[in-house]
């Protein structure tokens, strides 16, 4: 069940490759000093971002649009951390 | 004396003795276990001790290499550490009753067939990378029976049927004189490393290659005809320390000629631009010497995606390519999708004959949308340099005359909203149909440039199928016609005052460069790594 006020962040992959193993590899290590629980949707599919392959099995393209669901106690904290992180990509 | 002829990945021709890497050390013990406890704490140890070994791995790579092949290390370890992988070991374990040995190579079969089905080739690729993890811990699994390496001193060509990222660094890079595997692809780890150490290297598909064939042998890698020679004759010997030691001088002279101009004996000089399809291939050419880039294919920025690229997006890749180029000009092609090409994020209505049907400039006038935002992207792209604006497929006045309506209009668009923007751009087209070639002396009064697409020219011309291996018999490139075409739009092109050149794989031809020359060719635009050779044969002409 999603909370109201639930953190979400949407954003359309430009990297070439999408998310590849590198990209994957940087996001499972960042969510993974997180306690909350951090979700990645995309084209109707869901993974869990503290784990390499569930991510890397989305197949996450250029251009597809994916969205990044916070949910925990240090939810706000991992939005900030997570969002400048792909930002900067 | 045993010979393939495998897919040339990376350039240049060696020779040298094998040195062939297994990628199963050893056969997994059989199935069935009873102390099922035992075999997890058996595979946790193992699991833990891989990883250590990946860590120091990473930090040795991290120090030589620098972080883009480090990385690699660190994946490994995540995928070692991924709680799924793990798991479904454990539950292989548990409910199958099978060795860890078996449940780790299953685990990885499973995992790469997932990254297989995920529509992505980038990843689908990192399989190679589970098998590399999986040999890993099997090796521990196994008692940790060390890796034969080739001795220090020794130039090795390496060859293996998968090769993987661990195996290229037990050793020291220059130690490899060559690679050939039998299983991979253009976008793999072996094809990058081969490039980036510019070594021959050719993947040979089916062979199965084995320890006791070609351990030690001989063995000659042409990596640019794909002819891999596993205990030559002398004669063979003989014949490739010939072409290393003449591609080598090759490889000098073309080297020295990079900025130079291309210019005859009797002084006329001929531009040679680059065809590029990326901002690498833009980095590339001008290494090259490159003196611009003639046909910069937009498509790239479209394909293998959903959803189409923004205004911005297609904005800031055309600015970037224009700075790279730094006051040289850049010919950016407008959209060119249908037929061969094609991507998810246009999708086109079946046709029974695309090559005939709705493509290029035809395409763009369908969905003046996507036209729109390509124009209005390229005129800000202006702004940061020399910028002009070509159209594919076009067969009428009419046609070119529509499509400078749509540059006007996305220039008063931009306008209107106060977005930064250059209307100096100069127009040009492609003459790739025959139709366009016949009517060039009226298509140049519309123009200050042509680009002669051969590709298209030639099967319009000769109606032979290009994709059609049936029929590349009767597909002769250097036919008598579409040479006297070419020579015609130059001819034209000229009387009007328009600069000629030819984008297609013609001009990169050196059995044609002397004729092009005579003809009056103004610029070539070229795959880059064509730039040097074709140079070299227009300073040898008189």
């Amino acid at each position: 069940m999603e909370r109201l006020f639930m953190r979400k962040f949407e954003y359309v992959i430009k990297n070439d490759a999408g998310i590849h193993a590198r990209p994957a590899g940087e996001l499972v290590k960042t969510s993974s000093t997180f306690k909350s629980k951090i979700t990645l949707q995309c084209n109707g599919k869901e993974a869990d971002c503290k784990k390499l392959f569930s991510i890397l099995k989305m197949g996450i393209k250029k251009g597809d649009l994916i969205t990044l669901i916070f949910d925990g106690e240090d939810e706000e904290e991992a939005f900030t951390t997570i969002t400048a992180q792909i930002g900067a990509q | 004396m045993t010979e393939y002829i495998g897919i040339p990945i990376s350039e240049g021709i060696t020779l040298g003795s094998v040195f062939f890497m297994a990628n199963t050390e050893a056969s997994p013990v059989a199935s069935h276990i009873d102390d099922i406890e035992k075999e997890i704490h058996k595979l946790n140890s193992s699991l833990d001790a891989a990883a250590g070994e990946l860590n120091e791995l990473y930090e040795k790579a991290l120090e030589s290499e620098g972080e883009s092949v480090a990385d690699i290390f660190m994946i490994h370890c995540m995928m070692l550490q991924d709680d799924d992988f793990r798991t479904r070991m454990v539950e292989l374990i548990v409910k199958e009753r099978c060795s860890a040995q078996v449940a780790v190579l299953q685990a990885a079969q499973e995992f790469s067939q997932d990254l297989a089905e995920s529509g992505s080739n980038y990843i689908a690729d990192r399989g190679v990378d589970i098998s590399d993890v999986a040999q890993r811990v099997l090796r521990h699994l196994n008692g940790n029976q060390s890796v034969k390496q080739p001795s220090p001193d020794k130039k090795i060509i390496l060859v293996a049927n998968e090769i993987t990222p661990s195996m290229t660094f037990l050793f020291d890079r220059s130690q490899l004189l060559g690679l050939v595997c039998s299983r991979g692809s253009s976008t793999n780890h072996t094809s990058i490393l081969a490039r980036s150490l510019g070594i021959p290297a050719v993947i040979t598909p089916g062979i199965t290659y084995t320890e006791d064939d070609i351990q030690g042998k001989l063995c000659i890698v042409n990596g640019s005809t794909g002819a891999v020679c596993f205990d030559p004759d002398i004669d063979k010997v003989q014949n490739a320390e010939k072409e290393i030691f003449f591609f080598k001088k090759r490889q000098k002279d073309l080297r020295r000629l990079i900025h130079l101009p291309a210019i005859t004996k009797s002084g006329t000089k001929v531009l040679l631009y680059a065809n590029a399809g990326s901002l690498k291939d833009v980095d590339e050419a001008l290494a090259l010497g490159a003196e611009g880039i003639g046909l910069f294919r937009s498509e790239f920025l479209y394909m293998g995606r959903n959803t189409l690229p923004s205004e911005d997006e297609l904005a800031d890749v055309y600015t970037k390519a224009v700075k790279k180029l730094d006051g040289k000009p850049l010919v950016i092609r407008t959209l060119d999708i249908g037929a061969d090409k094609q991507t998810d994020c246009i999708p086109l209505e079946h046709e029974e004959n695309p090559a005939l049907g709705i493509r290029g400039l035809r395409l763009c006038f369908e969905r003046q949308d996507l036209f729109d935002v390509q124009l209005k992207a390229i005129l800000r792209a202006a702004k940061a340099g020399p910028v002009s604006i070509m159209f594919p497929m076009v067969c009428s006045v009419s046609e070119i005359r529509r499509a400078k309506a749509s540059v006007l209009a996305a220039s008063a668009d931009l306008e209107k909203q106060d977005v930064p923007h250059s209307n100096r751009v100069d127009i040009g087209i492609m003459i790739e149909t025959p139709a366009a070639a016949i009517i060039s002396d009226l298509l140049a009064k519309e123009v200050s440039f042509f680009s002669i697409g051969t590709n298209d020219l030639i099967q319009f011309t000769l109606a032979v199928d290009r994709q059609n291996q049936a029929a590349t018999a009767y597909c002769d490139t250097h036919h008598e016609s579409i040479l006297r075409l070419i020579e015609m739009v130059i001819r034209n092109a000229h009387a009007a005052g328009v600069t000629c050149s030819i984008c297609g794989e013609l001009g990169a031809d050196l059995s044609l460069t002397e004729r092009l020359v005579q003809s009056g060719i103004d610029k070539l635009s070229l795959v880059p790594n064509r730039l040097l050779p074709i140079k070299q044969k227009i300073r040898e002409l008189e």
